[in-house]
């Protein structure tokens, strides 16, 4: 870095301003209390340390990486001076104001940032200022590291980092951080709701434990701010307790993602510390940090540290090692991939050989044997490739907890938010995509849906609205819900807009299904156009293209006054399924086994026609749509008497339903193929799969039969003959499938 | 032959793997093609248009399999010995889709020069050119060069997926199915 003679001196004259006005307004207030104050005036400097911390957060989404890191250097330098920790404060505030005049001549006079340099001083705030914050300052100023990080480092070592750590356990620690860094929230928010002992008994572990890792690796910045959270836990519960408890999760989150290259500054810590000490200062016993002088803070801070890490080090080495290592190997997704594709071809080499029809179990007793034994491991294998993507949406769910937690505050409402079934575990690549759709669909919900307390009360409804969000496995999908009890969509605002778009005819009476449709189309539910008639509808056509991505559907409820329900069902998208195949005409489809309630043998009486259309079949009481699959995907030569065909009861949604196929030919393992792009999008159909045969068989999408049933109505009944029921084969011969629900069934051909 | 019809000819001059369909003689860019297999039983993928004889497994990829007898309109015909599935790689929005061509009879590998290239003659609206850029003169045969990109663009793409979708399209689902990734 060059020296500041670069820089021109009283060039604060504003041409074209090109930074917004409250920044370039509060840079001018900054410079003024700067050349005014004393070293000594520690109020009116941390008010221009906060007013610079706010540019440089600023800077550092809106502009170069250097100015931010720049500008935090300098709000680092002020604090110092703030906290008497300065030697020569004269000195460090002159160097601060050099630094505010480069700032000023890069946002406010637009000029060439190549020529314009920060201070030299800057970069090194314990040579030019001084003694007690050697190690914490240098690991504060950012542009140290972002010198000293070459492109091909992959994790930014802080100086305080120890020796003895190499980069690679630093890697893993902070990738291993995520996880803690997730938990610490979600334990908050839980204190937040109960006062269980429980909770806060975690909590206090949780962070015990980070802060002993921290202490060990020499994060003295995050040990610090540990430490004053389980200070601020010791104390007793106040208003804004778990919001400061928030902010301090989210500095380590934003601390940890600078280290690991993700963000290009690092978080300051110091007003933090200061504002969880200050608070505490004013309920608990004055004695500890009563002092509401800005500079005590700061200052008491590397006190804590001072005292507390030697006597602390050892010990929490131990608990390093105890609780904070897993066993865990790290894999290259690739490689995973490639492994889980290979037990895929395992499988369905494994089924060709034992179906294959020299393959002769009698006459080869040994060989069956083996055949067996063969059999298990590669289900094991199979069960074992099948877990190793799989992990919890737990972590997008809690982000989620924190978003509305915010989203209410800032909104001025009261929600209650109630989520479940967080463990339930979707394919990774899905957990990391579904996290944009669900933020949208609950901002909307927070925003849109909840109305505001006294509107509620007037509606007869508590004055706490409520979101729920929900995940739960379901006839072969998961689930991921989101349930308010707002106001809901309202229908008539819908149709009267979609009737304007063009999307209905002036005259038609749409279905409801349709009318909510409607919300998904792109471009309909711009802010303008519909949020302002229902209140309802931003960005939802961005939801339903991340769920269309991730294969999902998603299907919207709401009654008017009484909420809304967006239901997103996403395929287990694992490689491989348990299924059924089953056999209409020459052609056999494999429908999954999850789908599959049960199989029926359908007897005449329990067939029925209504209003001479659709086909009914009548089983254990309830009546279900029967469907053909041969009429539904227009396969020739099936049977047509259904006394003679066997029925697969399925279930999509909650709807059941019958679908009629010829036989049921075996149950298999199959591993999903994507048929790409020609034949993507077929209705009913969910995919391909390697038959023991060597060839394709189609996997019967049971939502997509449904819904083709459903929109094909009568025109099947009108192409095809009515069936004719022979009479001569009143109860047909009963394969004993009834009652057999496809879970268990080990049905033979 | 006009500037224009040079520089068509010269880029298309190189490696053809020619093939018959019919009577007639049909070239493709050696480049395209990934290889050559005989007829396997291909499953039917139902709501397909006709041309779309179904899908194939090659090696444990799922790929389908246009019948281009059918997508030219030359009529049905029985399999026979000779009959090949050309695998192709086609582009599509900037994508590689592996593809199988179905084909009566695969002949040679021909060098195709530059000189030996006509424009493809322009029938009207009567016969669909589009897919065909040239026209090749091998000794006393013509060939014609096939542009598959062309012959399986996006258009006739899309139109293969629409046709899976039920007569009344549900509002807000247009657009959905398009151009997702598999």
């Amino acid at each position: 870095m060059e020296t500041e003679g670069n820089h021109p001196v009283g060039s604060t004259t504003i041409e074209a301003p090109r930074a917004p006005k409250w920044v370039v307004e509060s840079m001018e207030r900054i410079a003024e209390i700067l050349i005014l104050a004393e070293p000594d005036e520690a109020a009116r400097l941390d008010r221009a340390a906060r007013d610079l911390h706010k540019i440089a957060t600023w800077l550092d989404t809106h502009d170069s990486p250097e100015t931010a890191a720049g500008a935090c250097a300098a709000v680092a330098m002020l604090d110092a001076v703030v906290a008497s920790e300065a030697a020569f404060p004269e000195a460090a505030l002159d160097v601060v104001r050099r630094a505010l005049e480069t700032l000023q001549a890069i946002l406010c006079d637009g000029r060439d940032r190549r020529r314009l340099c920060f201070p030299d001083e800057l970069g090194c705030v314990d040579a030019g200022v001084g003694a007690p914050l050697n190690e914490e300052v240098r690991s504060e100023v950012p542009e140290d590291e972002s010198e000293d990080l070459r492109d091909d480092e992959r994790v930014r070592r802080p100086t305080t980092l120890h020796a003895e750590i190499d980069d690679a356990i630093f890697a893993d620690f902070l990738s291993s951080q995520g996880e803690v860094v997730a938990e610490l929230e979600e334990l908050v928010l839980e204190l937040e709701k109960t006062a269980d002992g429980s909770v806060l008994k975690a909590l206090r572990g949780l962070i015990h434990t980070l802060k002993g890792d921290s202490s060990v690796l020499g994060l003295t910045d995050v040990e610090r701010v540990c430490h004053a959270c389980e200070d601020l836990l010791d104390r007793e519960a106040f208003d804004d307790q778990t919001g400061l408890l928030l902010e301090a999760k989210d500095w380590v989150e934003a601390t940890f993602a600078y280290y690991r290259g993700e963000r290009t500054t690092l978080p300051d810590p110091r007003r933090l510390l200061a504002v969880m000490s200050s608070v505490g200062g004013d309920h608990s016993e004055a004695g500890s940090t009563a002092s509401v002088q800005r500079s005590t803070p700061p200052a008491e801070a590397p006190d804590f540290q001072d005292g507390a890490a030697g006597s602390h080090r050892s010990g929490r080495g131990q608990t390093h090692r105890t609780i904070g290592v897993r066993e865990t190997v790290k894999i290259d997704a690739e490689r995973l991939d490639r492994l889980l594709d290979t037990i895929g071809e395992l499988v369905i080499a494994e089924s060709m050989v034992c179906q294959s029809e020299d393959f002769n179990p009698s006459s080869a007793p040994e060989l069956e044997r083996r055949r067996m034994q063969l059999d298990k491991i590669t289900r094991t294998l199979q069960v074992m490739s099948t877990s190793l993507r799989m992990v919890p949406v737990r972590p997008v769910f809690l982000k989620m907890a924190r978003l509305v937690r915010d989203l209410a505050i800032k909104a001025g409402k009261e929600v209650e938010f109630v989520m479940s079934g967080e463990n339930t575990e979707l394919d990774k690549a899905v957990v990391d995509r579904i996290g944009d759709p669900l933020l949208h669909v609950l901002r909307n919900a927070v925003d849109h849906g909840i109305e505001e307390a006294a509107v509620r009360q007037a509606a007869g409804k508590p004055a706490t609205g409520r979101i729920e969000l929900r995940a739960f496995h379901r006839g072969g999908s998961i689930f991921i819900e989101v349930e308010d009890d707002g106001r809901g969509l309202d229908r008539k605002a819908i149709v009267e807009k979609a009737t304007l778009e063009g999307l209905f005819a002036a005259d038609a009476e749409p279905m409801v299904e349709e009318i909510f449709g409607c919300v998904f189309a792109p471009g309909f539910s711009t802010a303008q156009r519909v949020t302002d008639v229902s209140g309802r509808g931003v960005g939802l056509d961005v939801v339903k293209r991340a769920v269309d991505e991730l294969r999902g559907q998603i299907n919207l409820r709401s009654s008017p006054g009484e909420g809304c329900l967006i239901s997103i069902r996403l395929p287990l998208s694992l490689a491989i399924i348990d299924g059924m195949v089953v056999r209409a005409g020459a052609e056999r489809y494999i429908v999954p086994t999850l789908s599959v309630l049960r199989f029926v043998r359908p007897s005449v009486n329990d067939l029925s026609t209504v209003v001479g259309r659709g086909e009914m079949l009548s089983v254990e009481g309830t009546q279900l749509p029967l469907y053909r699959l041969d009429r539904l995907l227009d396969i020739e030569h099936a049977r047509q008497d259904p006394c003679e065909a066997l029925a697969v009861v399925v279930e999509d949604n909650g709807r059941k339903a019958a679908v009629l196929v010829d036989a049921l030919v075996g149950q298999q393992q199959i591993v999903i193929k994507g048929m790409g792009d020609l034949v993507h999008g077929v209705r009913g159909v969910a995919g391909g799969a390697i038959m023991p045969d060597g060839q394709v068989g189609l996997i019967a999408d049971v939502a997509g039969l449904v819904e083709l049933a459903h929109s094909e109505g009568g025109r099947g009944e009108g192409a095809g003959p009515q069936p004719a029921i022979d009479p001569e084969l009143p109860n047909g011969p009963d394969p004993g499938l009834r009652g057999l629900t496809g879970k268990t069934a080990e049905v033979q051909s | 032959m006009s500037r224009q019809e040079t520089e068509v000819a010269t880029s298309k001059a190189g490696k053809y793997l020619t093939f018959e369909l019919g009577n007639e003689a049909f070239a493709l860019e050696i480049t395209k093609v990934q290889e050559i297999i005989g007829i396997l039983p291909v499953t039917r993928v139902p709501k397909l248009p006709d041309f779309v004889r179904g899908v194939i497994n090659l090696r444990g990829k799922v790929i389908p399999v246009i019948d281009l007898r059918r997508k030219f309109g030359f009529g049905a015909r029985e399999d026979t010995a000779r009959t090949c599935i050309i695998v192709a790689q086609i582009n599509r929005d900037d994508r590689q889709v592996i593809t199988g061509i179905l084909v009566d009879e695969v002949c040679e590998v021909l060098d195709v020069a530059a000189d030996q290239i006509d424009a493809a003659p322009d029938f009207g609206a009567a016969v669909n050119t589009d897919f065909i850029p040239g026209m090749g003169r091998i000794g006393d045969r013509v060939v014609m060069l096939l542009d598959v990109d062309r012959v399986l663009s996006s258009g006739e793409v899309d139109s293969v997926e629409l046709i899976g979708t039920p007569g009344r399209a549900r509002l807000g689902d247009s657009g959905a199915q398009k151009g997702v990734a598999p």
